[in-house]
């Protein structure tokens, strides 16, 4: 088992001991999470030494790759249609598009267009200069239409601020979200963002640090009791997984050159030897 | 060249060679052109931005930046509208992506009631053969008074297809494939120089057709 699977399993079995139940009352247009109940806990925190402990991808059940290392280069391109490439990995983001095809929150969107600044280069040119500063703080979220009204969107942003930080001559990244889905949601987000972590520590010559992450809505849907179970129960032989980045992995993806992405999941492919995947678990739309 | 019917352009769409992205329906097809939809993308021009220095007017001098930032751009979501104010001026796109094969080429107009609203939507004009991508439209209320609602999927101008007498190697736009909200993106380099420097001689000689 890695560090993170240890970590994980710790979070699940919370979770499902001293968890909350909580029937949810959404009145969202055809959600369908009206009939699920949640069983949650408010403020759960976990931090990670991807130098130390690897890189932290979830063994304890097989979860695709491709996907969120896809996922990643498309927020790192700023880009807010799936067809701009993501659709030739995944089709995660299919189901939050307006008619127009477009996913009106996306993330990298967000971070690097949307507000009319660049958050993410200013962050690197920030750090670059003064590796010091504690200013390196990227907001996802949009106050001004997301979130806090009865009119609801598709999508609103679940990590929806984080920062970084340069301490002792490693890169660190606080990642704020608040709901996580902990089954399916907490692996994908913590795997997407540790890459980030990574790709920002390359560009910025130091090496990673500690992944935090932080939830204030920590939830396990009822339709996914069966499998928390199971993988409270699981123990695998799994060692560390090196993450080991293709050369300016940044710049490359800005070039839109997607060999990187292939490589990236390649090498984390040829490590990764996850117990069974466990079938059946579905996204619940909110 | 001549301007292609119904029936070419239903087998060209059949066959793949004309492609629309969401694919056409029975509102859009017309004897010898195509309505094309607004899509959900607005970008209203900013005219200051907030610089260390303060706040700064945004000048709109295209050829040495990347200027996405000189626009708000507002991505509505399904059943949301946009009200377009009097005098106000922004760029809207098509909802389609369209594609255009290497022997035709298209010609865009405002559809009569766009018009008749008190709208001009400015020509711009020519798709090229073999281009792929959303059509980018500024439009104006030319209205004093009045506010002019436009829902996203309207039927907003309209498109014309003509056949080349032969078919091109089009060279790939600047636009080719991108989204709406890069804005108006650099012209090539070598040009550029000339044009702020001034030398347009210089660039008359050196790049001659041949």
């Amino acid at each position: 088992m890695t560090k993170f699977d240890e970590i994980y399993r710790d979070m699940v079995r919370k979770i499902m001991t001293e968890g909350i139940d909580e029937l949810n009352k959404s009145k969202q247009a055809g959600s369908e999470r009206a009939t699920y109940y949640t069983r949650a806990i408010p403020g759960m925190h976990f931090s990670t030494d991807i130098e130390k402990d690897g890189f932290p991808l979830l063994t304890l059940r097989k979860i695709p790759i491709k996907a969120p290392v896809a996922e990643q280069a498309w927020f790192i391109l700023g880009s807010r249609k799936p067809d701009d490439f993501l659709r030739d990995y995944t089709k995660i983001w299919d189901p939050f598009t307006n008619p127009g095809d477009v996913v009106t929150v996306a993330y990298g969107y967000r971070w690097r267009k949307h507000f009319g600044r660049d958050q993410l280069k200013q962050l690197i040119d920030l750090l670059r200069a003064e590796p010091g500063s504690r200013h390196a703080v990227i907001v996802t979220w949009d106050p001004s239409q997301d979130g806090l009204s009865l009119q609801k969107k598709k999508n609103v942003p679940c990590p929806y601020t984080f920062t970084v930080n340069i301490i002792g001559g490693r890169l660190h990244l606080h990642n704020i979200v608040r709901s996580n889905d902990v089954i399916l949601g907490v692996p994908f987000d913590v795997f997407g963002f540790a890459l980030l972590q990574c790709i920002l520590a390359q560009e910025l010559g130091v090496k990673p640090g500690i992944y935090s992450h932080s939830i204030s809505n920590a939830h396990i849907y009822d339709s996914h009791f069966e499998a928390a179970q199971t993988l409270m129960q699981r123990e695998n032989g799994h060692e560390k997984i090196t993450l080991t980045l293709p050369n300016n992995t940044l710049t490359n993806i800005e070039n839109r050159d997607f060999s990187v992405v292939d490589e990236i999941i390649k090498n984390l492919e040829s490590q990764y030897n996850p117990s069974e995947s466990i079938s059946g678990i579905k996204i619940v739309a909110y | 060249m001549s301007i292609i019917t119904r029936t070419e352009i239903v087998s060209r769409v059949q066959s793949g060679s004309l492609g629309f992205k969401p694919s056409l329906d029975q509102f859009q097809l017309h004897e010898h052109s195509v309505d094309l939809r607004l899509g959900f993308t607005f970008m209203i021009p900013k005219m200051w931005h907030m610089t260390p220095k303060g706040r700064e007017s945004l000048d709109i001098t295209h050829f040495d930046k990347r200027n996405h930032e000189y626009f708000d751009v507002i991505e509505l979501e399904q059943g949301q509208y946009f009200d377009l104010l009097p005098q106000e001026y922004i760029l809207v796109s098509t909802l389609e992506t369209v594609k255009l094969p290497n022997d035709l080429m298209a010609v865009l107009y405002p559809r009569s009631s766009t018009n008749r609203k008190g709208l001009s939507l400015d020509l711009t004009g020519i798709i090229d053969a073999g281009y792929e991508g959303q059509l980018v439209l500024p439009i104006r209320n030319n209205t004093r008074s009045q506010t002019v609602r436009l829902f996203p999927g309207e039927r907003l101008c309209q498109v014309v297809f003509e056949e080349l007498k032969s078919e091109v190697t089009p060279r790939p736009s600047k636009y080719h494939q991108k989204d709406i909200i890069e804005g108006v993106l650099m012209e090539k380099k070598d040009e550029v120089d000339l044009i702020t420097s001034g030398d347009i001689k210089k660039l008359k000689e050196n790049y001659k057709v041949s």
